[in-house]
């Protein structure tokens, strides 16, 4: 099977005994590519696109992208904390056994890899430092430092987005996490084949071999 | 004035660490095993150390000012050690709201309120920091439930907690197993941890004889996180020598030669490498064939008669 980061950390989510804003049918969306993005998902999107290329967004005043205006004073913070000689959006695959999981770095410098987070409500760290994702990037990537910066937005409803005061925090390999991984995504294969999923996810992995 | 340039390592002189537990796991004498420590009593507790070394007792921040006011007093020491740093935010809130009590009605911190006290710790500890100093937070542990595993976490309040954890380059849990007590630095489902230096469990020595294990451990910490500057910088030489050589590349051959070396590379330097190759690819206009598995010259589409 061929399965993202991305669609493990839905799978995780779903799998907590306390969530209930992530039902099946979400997860099974998710696996299946019928994702139907909200408007958080865009605007968190239409940001990442501005963050990566801020040349290609760049209007009178700030930066344009999807329907969503940011503007030059709100995005300074943002470009201050991110090292340009870096590179962006970079993808690797791991075999898993006879599984590939692909994840995409969001900023790679040297050994130091960052992942930018937009959220709607509070900072909570524990809800970056327990998913599944930077987990798989650090197995993956194999990276010294994974750092977080979670940028929370606002667009008050008008589509002007205000960035605020970003958090930024660092997490760091550890020695279980490869069997967590592995414990993880084998939980993972056991449901989509109890359901039924596998076929698609096989199918991926051979269309992209 | 010195820049320092992405391919040369930064030496992170002064770690902050954070170790929790249950209370009476000896957390306060493990704190005074640091390099010339100055224990800040927020919790009246330092009492009942052993090897106890010297110790600011704290009534209020007024207390913290006067010692942060006067560098002199400082001087003699490399480590300082809030403990605990509950209890410190606690009084540090206390210190807000007197001064802005608008930042604390009914005495909790508003929204606003909570903002000054996460800066107000960043940049205290900031300022330790900039003194020369190591930091070590001791905090006690608490346990949520989530579901029907139990997480231990250090017992800090709100919004704080966050801060505290961001601000901390190691975390480490301190708990008995059997009649060993363990300090573990790699995070579990069972607790949060931070493990730069990769560490294995400790078994800590009897209090008796752990009389300079913390500064043993900031001064192996020190090392780890050089390390991973050190490391970082080399493999930074590395992409930039890849970015170079594939700049100047103008063919789809010289790309596909390249594919195979990029791809033995290890497993950070690999993605960068193929990265930097598929972008110039991108920019000669090439596409990629599965057929062929390398990238070709697209094909004309033939007109429609």
């Amino acid at each position: 099977m061929r399965i993202s980061t991305t669609t493990l950390e839905s799978y995780r989510l779903f799998m907590q005994p306390d969530q209930e804003w992530m039902t099946e049918q979400s997860l099974i969306d998710t696996i299946s590519g019928k994702f139907v993005p909200t408007e958080a998902v865009l605007r968190g999107k239409a940001f990442g696109e501005i963050v990566e290329t801020p040349e290609a967004y760049a209007v009178p005043g700030g930066y344009q992208r999807g329907g969503y205006s940011f503007s030059a004073e709100t995005m300074a913070p943002v470009f201050a904390l991110i090292d340009r000689r870096g590179l962006f959006e970079v993808k690797a695959i791991r075999a898993y056994g006879p599984h590939d999981v692909v994840a995409v770095a969001d900023h790679l410098l040297g050994t130091h890899l960052s992942e930018f987070k937009t959220t709607g409500s509070t900072f909570d760290f524990d809800k970056y430092a327990a998913s599944c994702q930077w987990k798989f990037m650090a197995d993956i990537f194999d990276p010294a430092t994974i750092t977080y910066h979670v940028f929370p937005l606002d667009d008050h409803g008008n589509g002007v987005v205000e960035v605020k005061t970003p958090e930024s925090f660092r997490l760091y390999p550890y020695a279980a996490l490869h069997q967590d991984c592995c414990t993880l995504l084998a939980s993972f294969v056991g449901y989509v084949t109890a359901k039924g999923l596998d076929t698609l996810l096989n199918a991926r992995q051979q269309e992209a071999a | 004035m010195k820049i320092i340039r992405a391919s040369e390592p930064i030496d992170v002189a002064h770690p902050v660490f954070l170790i929790f537990g249950q209370p009476g796991i000896c957390k306060t004498s493990l704190a005074y095993s640091t390099a010339d420590p100055l224990l800040l009593d927020f919790d009246a507790g330092a009492h009942r150390a052993a090897n106890r070394r010297d110790t600011l007792q704290i009534g209020s921040w007024a207390d913290v000012a006067e010692l942060m006011a006067n560098h002199d007093a400082l001087t003699p020491y490399a480590t300082v050690i809030p403990d605990t740093v509950g209890r410190c935010l606690d009084v540090m809130t206390a210190d807000i709201i007197r001064d802005s009590p608008k930042l604390g009605p009914n005495g909790n911190l508003s929204q606003q309120g909570w903002g000054v006290l996460k800066n107000r710790f960043r940049t205290w500890t900031s300022s330790l920091r900039a003194l020369g100093k190591d930091v070590l937070l001791i905090a006690h542990d608490k346990e949520d439930k989530d579901g029907d595993v139990r997480v231990v976490r250090p017992d800090i309040v709100g919004g704080s907690y966050g801060e505290v954890m961001k601000v901390a380059d190691f975390v480490g849990y301190c708990y008995m197993s059997g009649k060993d007590r363990v300090l573990d630095f790699n995070p579990t489902d069972r607790w949060v941890g931070k493990n730069p230096a990769n560490w294995a469990p400790f078994k800590v020595p009897p209090i008796g004889k752990a009389t300079t294990f913390m500064a043993e451990l900031f001064d192996l910490g020190r090392l780890a996180l050089g390390r991973i500057s050190e490391g970082s910088a080399k493999v930074t030489t590395a992409v930039d020598e890849w970015r170079t050589a594939v700049a100047a590349m103008t063919s789809a051959e010289e790309i596909n030669r390249a594919i195979p070396e990029a791809q033995a590379l290890s497993p950070i330097l690999a993605p960068q490498a193929k990265k930097l190759l598929m972008d110039r690819a991108k920019a000669l206009k090439l596409v990629w064939s599965p057929a062929a598995s390398a990238f070709v010259i697209p094909q004309p589409v033939a007109a429609a008669v």
